[in-house]
This record gives C-alpha cells, sequence and structure tokens, in this order.
C-alpha cells in the first residue's frame, strides 16, 4: 500500500504517523505555503502540488491525482475538511484506480446535501430539528422565532444566520443566499428552529464493507466559538445511560441507512429536556477524534485504512476513564487568526498528556489555512482530573511568537460553569469577552517585551526579521 | 519607557537585569534572564518577545511604545510587513494623542493597526486607500509635541 495524503497540518501529521506504523509507504502533497511544513517531511516522498490558495493545491483534484500517478500510490487519505467530503473527490479517486479512504461517494453526497440527510435520516426513524427543507419564506415564518437560515451546501458551522423576528427573515435570507453561492457554490437555503440553549452532543460510528456499524461513543463539544469547536470531551458529563444509548442507536440507524463504510461521526443537539435531534453527519475523521482514541484504546484513523481495504468493524472495547482537547489556534484575545511564524516551540508532557501537533520549532503559519496549530489532551480516571490535568498542561504550552488560544482555554477549564456543565454553545463568547488578563500577566508580558528591546542578547527572536512594528526613520529618541 | 500592553498603559524602566514596571497603579519588580538557548526568563517562567508582541504561560499581548520625549524631529511611520492600506483615519494638520490609531493596514486577512508613537501633530500623509505598501515606505510623518522633561 503506498498512501498519499492529500491534507496538511496536524491531520497531515497524524495519518502519515499512522501509516508509518502500519508499514505502508507514504506521501505528502504541500503547496508552496507548506514547503517547510513538519508533515512534509514525514512522509517517504513529497510532491509540491500548486500554490497557496487551496484552490490551486489542496482543492486542486487534478494535481492531486496527478501527484498520485507520477509517485505510483495506491490510496488516498483526504484528512477532514478540503475534499475530505467531496462526492466528486471520492468518485475521482475510485476513476483512477485508487484506494479513497473514506466511505462511498454516495453516502458522501446524501450527507453534505443537508437537506437530503435530513430526509434520509427521517425515513430512517432519526429525529431531525423541526425544520423547512426549502427557502419558501412562508413555510419558514410558520416555524417560528427564532430560528436558522442554513446552507443546503453548508456545514460545519459555517453558512448559518440567526433569524430573530420575521421582520429579519427576508434580508436573512437574501444575505445567506449570497454568502452560499460564494463559499459553497450552491445558493439553495433551509431552515430549522433554533435549538437554545443546547448541547452539541456527536457519535462516533464505524462502519464496515459487510454494512455491520458500531458506535464508539459519544463527545461533547459545546465550548464554541463562531460554530467552531474549541473544547471537546468524552464521555458527556450528565447524560443519563438511556439517552446516550438512544442517540448511539440513532447514530447507526443514520450510517446503516446511507451504508457507511469508514469513520463517521454523527452529530446531535441536545435540549436540557433530553431531547435530541440530528444536526448533520460528518463523512470523515474528525478533529477531535483522539478523545474517543485516549477512552477506547483504538485507533481511529488504523481503523479508517482497514475499513476501508474491507476489514470488519472492530469489537468496540469499555470506555475506560475521561479525555478532553483543548484546540490550540493562532488566534488573539478576539479570536481572530494571526497568521506568522512561530520561534520556539515546546509541548506539555506527562502521564495522561497527549499532543497531535502540525507545528514545531521555527513553523510558519501561512495565512491562507485554518489556525488550528495543535490539539492538547489529558485523559485521566476521572473528568475533574482529566480537567485540571489539561489545563496544568496547557499552561506548559510554549508558542513563542504568535498569540494563540492556550491561555484562554486554561481559564474555561477553570472556569465553574464547566465543572457544572453548564455550558451550551453560545457560552464561550460571553466568557471570552469578559475576561481581563490578570494585571500581574500584562506588566510581566511588559517587562519581557522591555527586557528584549534593552538587552537584545545573542539569539535573534522569531520576527527580528521584520524590526518594530513602526520603525521610525530619521531620529527619535 | 512607557508602553501600551493591549490597551492597559504601562511605565517600564530596565536596569540591567531588573525590571520595574508600573501598571494600573501597581508596581512590579522582576528579575530577568537569558537561558542558554537565548531565551528569556522572568521569575522562573519563560517568556517570549518580538518586536510587536510578548507572552508568558499562553497568554500574551500586542505592546506598543509610546515615547516618552523627543527632539523636536519628526518620525515617518513605515508597515512591518508588504500591505494594503486599508482606511487613513487622520488628516494633515490634525493633533494626535499617544497611541491613536493613524493607518490601517490589511495583509493576509488581518488587520494591523499603526498608531502614533506620542502626542503630536500630522506633518504629512504619503499614501491613500487602497495602496500597496512596503517596509521602509515613509506613510506619515507626525510632528511629536514638545514635553517637558
Amino acid at each position: 500500500m503506498k498512501l498519499l495524503v492529500a491534507n496538511r497540518g496536524e491531520i497531515a501529521v497524524r495519518v502519515l504517523r499512522a501509516a508509518r506504523e502500519q508499514g505502508f509507504s507514504t506521501v505528502a502533497v504541500y503547496s508552496e505555503a507548506d514547503r517547510g511544513g513538519l508533515f512534509v517531511g514525514l512522509a517517504d516522498e513529497a510532491v509540491c502540488i500548486g500554490g497557496a490558495p487551496p484552490a490551486e493545491s489542496y482543492l486542486n483534484v487534478a494535481a492531486l491525482l496527478g501527484a498520485a500517478t507520477a509517485t505510483g500510490a495506491t490510496a488516498i487519505h483526504p484528512g477532514y475538511g478540503f475534499l475530505s467530503e467531496s462526492a466528486a473527490f471520492s468518485r475521482a479517486v475510485g476513476d483512477a484506480g485508487l484506494l479513497f479512504i473514506g466511505p462511498s461517494p454516495e453516502a458522501i453526497a446524501t450527507m453534505a446535501d443537508k437537506t437530503a440527510a435530513r430526509a434520509a435520516m427521517g425515513a430512517a426513524g432519526v429525529p431531525v430539528v423541526p425544520g423547512v427543507d426549502s427557502d419558501d419564506e412562508r413555510a419558514i415564518e410558520a416555524l417560528g422565532f427564532p430560528l436558522l437560515v442554513k446552507a443546503v451546501a453548508g456545514g460545519g458551522g459555517r453558512g448559518m444566520r440567526l433569524v430573530r423576528a420575521v421582520g429579519e427573515l427576508p434580508n436573512a435570507l437574501a444575505a445567506a443566499r449570497a454568502e452560499a453561492l460564494t463559499a459553497f457554490g450552491d445558493g439553495r437555503l433551509y431552515a430549522e428552529r433554533l435549538v437554545e440553549p443546547a448541547r452539541h452532543v456527536e457519535v462516533q460510528v464505524l462502519g464496515d464493507r459487510a454494512g455491520a456499524v458500531v458506535s464508539v461513543g459519544a463527545r461533547e463539544c459545546s465550548v464554541q466559538r463562531r460554530g467552531q469547536k474549541l473544547i471537546e470531551e468524552t464521555p458527556v458529563p450528565g447524560l443519563p445511560p438511556a439517552t446516550l444509548a438512544a442517540m448511539e442507536a440513532a447514530a447507526v440507524r443514520a450510517a446503516t441507512a446511507v451504508h457507511y463504510v469508514g469513520a463517521g461521526t454523527v452529530e446531535f443537539l441536545l435540549a436540557p429536556d433530553g431531547a435530541f435531534w440530528f444536526l448533520e453527519m460528518n463523512t470523515r475523521i474528525q478533529v477531535e477524534h483522539g478523545v474517543t482514541e485516549m477512552v477506547t484504546g483504538l485507533d481511529l484513523v488504523v481503523q479508517q485504512f482497514r475499513l476501508a481495504m474491507g476489514e470488519p468493524v472492530p469489537a468496540v472495547p469499555p470506555v475506560r476513564g475521561h479525555a478532553i482537547e483543548a484546540r490550540i489556534c493562532a488566534e488573539d484575545r478576539d479570536l481572530v487568526p494571526c497568521p506568522g511564524r512561530l520561534g520556539r516551540v515546546t509541548w506539555p508532557v506527562g502521564p495522561g498528556v497527549r499532543v497531535d501537533a502540525g507545528v514545531a520549532n521555527g513553523s510558519d503559519v501561512p495565512a491562507a489555512y485554518d489556525s488550528l496549530l495543535a490539539k492538547v489532551m489529558a485523559w485521566a480516571p476521572d473528568r475533574a482530573l482529566a480537567r485540571s490535568r489539561l489545563a496544568a498542561a496547557l499552561l506548559d504550552v510554549q508558542l513563542d511568537g504568535l498569540p494563540t488560544t492556550a491561555g484562554l482555554l486554561a481559564a474555561v477549564l477553570q472556569a465553574e460553569a464547566l465543572s457544572t456543565g453548564a455550558v451550551h454553545t453560545r457560552w464561550l463568547e460571553g466568557f471570552a469577552a469578559g475576561r481581563l488578563l490578570d494585571r500581574r500577566v500584562l506588566a510581566t508580558i511588559a517587562a519581557a517585551w522591555a527586557f528584549q528591546q534593552e538587552c537584545p542578547g545573542s539569539q535573534p527572536t522569531a520576527s527580528a526579521a521584520l524590526g518594530t512594528p513602526w520603525r521610525t526613520l530619521g531620529s527619535w529618541p | 519607557m512607557k508602553l501600551l500592553v493591549g490597551d492597559v498603559p504601562a511605565d517600564v524602566e530596565v536596569r540591567g537585569g531588573e525590571v520595574r514596571v508600573v501598571l494600573d497603579g501597581e508596581a512590579f519588580l522582576f528579575r530577568c534572564v537569558r537561558d542558554n538557548l537565548g531565551g528569556i526568563v522572568i521569575e522562573g517562567a519563560r517568556v517570549w518577545a518580538d518586536a510587536g508582541r510578548a507572552g508568558v504561560a499562553g497568554e500574551s499581548a500586542r505592546v506598543i511604545r509610546v515615547a516618552t520625549s523627543t527632539s523636536g524631529a519628526s518620525a515617518a511611520l513605515t508597515p512591518p510587513m508588504p500591505a494594503t492600506v486599508l482606511r487613513v483615519e487622520v488628516c494633515v494638520g490634525d493633533r494626535v494623542t499617544a497611541g491613536q490609531p493613524l493607518l490601517v493596514l490589511g495583509a493576509m486577512k488581518t488587520e494591523l493597526v499603526l498608531r502614533a508613537p506620542a502626542a503630536g501633530s500630522v506633518r504629512a500623509l504619503h499614501t491613500r486607500v487602497g495602496a500597496s505598501v512596503l517596509p521602509g515606505d515613509r506613510l506619515i510623518e507626525l510632528d511629536p509635541d514638545e514635553q517637558a522633561s
């Protein structure tokens, strides 16, 4: 097996390592902006497939298949994001005689089209969020407010608009349609009643070619901003066993309905009264898959390889302990992405601590891609210990040169709301907005900057090449 | 030196390895040393600092310097990276305060605000909205206020 990984960053590192362990030959592909990327050096061969813009490289099907042909690759793993949920890519890989490490084009297509997915779920007896599977204004009004207008071709928290009153609806529809057309090439919309406050709970499933589907536990992902997850954990705290069983059964029905092969995740919204509804299915490996691995001992990427090659679903081990993950992103205090170059990078280590990183000392963080640098995970026998272990690990994250979410997430883990399970999907925005940095921390930062200015020392720092942020020309004391 | 850490003013004095900081009315004294790789350690905690930012223990903040005295000469501001001018917030002749935003540059989907290093007035503007600018380009010239020492 010669595996080409059609992705970058931390997931490319993850898949390449798993492939290497399995004895596969490996091929990495990279854009011009990722020439020095950590993942590039991990493969047996590496091929530059185009310029920095994703359309020229990681979304460029012709270039990807060309790289596979040139290197004699026999299989392609799409990672997450990019083309991982493109039915057309899945089909093109198969047509090229290569093994696609993922589900069939039909399964991907059904789940990628959010209204087709909702229809398939309804037919399979899986509860769906009350909604309207068209953009008919009158039908949407009848849903009742507040509601969410969503893009049929969207997903992953993108292409959504909140509409609180009937007067806002026409403009929201027009704007959402335009955004969807630009972002996804498809302006179709649908609407769902807003379930708020809601917990975002997802179920990991595995399916094989013989049609067997198993569930491998549930994850809680309610600490989010702008619809993107930042902290995820498993098992789901405070979830009654009966509800968990019902959700896992619904997830298995969902995956079975589309003859799902591989690793996938069925996402649900969970209301405070225990009612739950299908939100969407992600037909790929997810960023947060590692927490499931830590409590089950399964390697989900290796399972992806096995299932794609026709092996049966594994026996599901019992869940042991608790695992939590924090996503380290290159973002400032307002959670705005900050590309640039990292200086020294040091990761936490210790019992029950796992780091999946896509960056190392001196790594560039290109502006063309998302801001995720690494995932820091902690496992412990119980949730309280896992939380404090992860909080301590985050304080040991050293990423010189760029602002990151490490400090914010350490504070989040210590927040009271998290311990009582009172977090819902809009909680983080309020917490981050109200957070002031400790005066001593600010003073230390001032001292560090001043010391660096006045006593530069012999070692150049990360962006010495840039000079001061506004270099003065001419005399200035 | 006078600094703005995030949005918080700080008075900082560096004397060899001892740094005094007065921030929000509170005084701090830090001992700073270099480790074997040239990194900075303050009171046992590893910190980092580059031209526009510094951090400790997972937190970081933007830092800019506000000049405390002048020699009467004007200063020109130049961008730290190739960028596009998104907004010009002042006009020639405007009086500005220390830290006041003068220009907003866009580079790689992020915005960078160039701020006045000290109080003064705008002597000249050498750019306009939409211009592509490079490090070394003089974008704006300021006449600093005379300050009593």
